[in-house]
């Protein structure tokens, strides 16, 4: 767990592409990322180890300078979906969330693996297509560790 | 103890060994006596956290906890901090954790030790060799860490204290585990929490939501507190006025983190004027 946060930055015409690695707390500073005008913004998220409750705030203030995009949320792990499911507005109105990660576990040993749902894949407009097994390196059976109801409550709205 | 629960017969023996202790145990619902008990604990099933902090306002409530697998150790946990509460500021593992098989404390006095206090969780998590806490964990380390530097000190100079009384002092996280659960605890040296206003708060962000409660202007978000609850089965806060801030989750060791979810809050309160 690095206290290292790192963003990338690519502008393609009005499209923007960024990354985002690391921790996100009270030492952010999001104006050095402007992402005023951009038309369309993919976040990949996979990087993201934390995020408090300043960096929130902070995450809240500047997704919301792009409210004429059309943003996407990529590989969003898991502390991100709950943030997703419990902050309104941590998605924006305009955003969508292109894939994201679910921990599954083996009560039998102990181990937690995080699969990614991708839209088009294992979610869609439709609904959940769920992994029809999953299992650990020790070939013990893993479960879905979510509450489904609260944990893919996002893909309601 | 005077017991007003739907089942007393289950907390009898509990009551035998609280002889001499103003403990009244509370069924969530019915009336608490109206003198006579200067603590009350509330015992409910799955009582929202709504419910759980309403019912906290109330000056003598010092407890709620839930009738799930964990009853017996959170009522046993509320009759020591009935007794020994105030040694949550000096040994809080020993009050909160009696079967310790772990525990270390780390000091800090600034922002700039965050990551030494964060390394100390990682070793925590390390040594416990549980792999699905990890950002449960960092997440109450984050809160606790920013409520301590930021929050408390701020709240000490709104008050008019003024800072010069902690010069010298500083804040402490306890990491500790017993065979169930982990234990995360933090004080501050400020004492400046005002455990009513906080409750209120929290409150106000269960009620309307996260996002609608956050505070865009100067000062915390707001969420610190609800996003421990979140990540916690059990909360304690412990104010002592101008000298000391207590905060402490309790996680379980050896559960799922659906499990973990399910487990409805207890939340226990020690108030000292």
């Amino acid at each position: 767990m690095s206290a290292k946060f790192d963003l990338k930055l690519q502008k393609d015409g009005d499209k923007v592409n960024v990354t985002l690695s690391g921790v996100i707390d009270e030492d952010i500073d999001f104006t050095k990322y402007p992402i005023e005008g951009a038309k369309q913004i993919q976040l990949n998220l996979g990087g993201i180890k934390s995020i408090n409750s300043c960096g929130i705030r902070e995450w809240i203030k500047w997704i919301n300078k792009a409210k004429d995009a059309s943003i996407v949320y990529d590989q969003c792990p898991k502390i991100i979906v709950d943030q997703i499911n419990m902050v309104e507005g941590f998605l924006p109105s305009n955003g969508r969330v292109a894939s994201f990660y679910v921990p599954y576990y083996s009560e039998e040993s102990g181990n937690e693996k995080n699969i990614l749902f991708t839209w088009g894949k294992e979610f869609t407009d439709k609904g959940l297509m769920t992994p029809a097994a999953v299992k650990d390196e020790d070939g013990s059976e893993m479960e879905m560790d979510v509450i489904e109801a609260k944990y893919f409550k996002f893909l309601k709205k | 103890m005077k017991l007003l629960c739907k089942d007393n017969q289950y907390f009898e023996a509990l009551a035998d060994s609280c002889d001499g202790i103003d403990l009244a145990l509370v069924e969530v619902g019915m009336e608490a006596p109206s003198s006579g008990f200067d603590k009350i604990v509330y015992v409910g099933d799955n009582v929202d956290l709504g419910r759980v902090l309403t019912l906290l306002h109330e000056v003598r409530s010092v407890a709620v906890v839930q009738r799930n697998q964990r009853i017996k150790n959170d009522l046993e946990y509320a009759q020591r901090l009935t007794q020994f509460g105030d040694q949550l500021f000096t040994q809080p593992m020993a009050v909160q954790l009696p079967n310790l098989e772990f525990n270390e404390r780390v000091d800090f006095t600034s922002h700039m030790d965050k990551s030494k206090v964060v390394s100390k969780a990682e070793e925590l998590i390390q040594r416990s060799g549980v792999q699905n806490v990890s950002d449960t964990l960092r997440s109450i380390v984050e809160e606790l860490f920013m409520n301590a530097i930021f929050d408390a000190p701020r709240e000490a100079i709104k008050k008019g204290w003024g800072v010069d009384y902690v010069r010298g002092k500083s804040c402490s996280f306890d990491f500790g585990y017993d065979a169930e659960n982990f234990c995360i605890s933090c004080s501050d040296p400020f004492g400046s929490l005002d455990v009513d206003y906080l409750l209120q708060r929290l409150k106000i962000v269960f009620d309307k939501g996260a996002g609608q409660s956050i505070n865009f202007g100067e000062g915390g978000a707001g969420l610190g507190c609800f996003i421990l609850l979140e990540n916690s089965v059990q909360m304690t806060i412990a104010v002592r006025a101008k000298k000391m801030t207590f905060f402490s989750c309790l996680v379980p060791r050896w559960s799922s983190r659906k499990d973990r979810v399910l487990n409805s809050k207890s939340l226990h309160v020690v108030r000292y004027l």
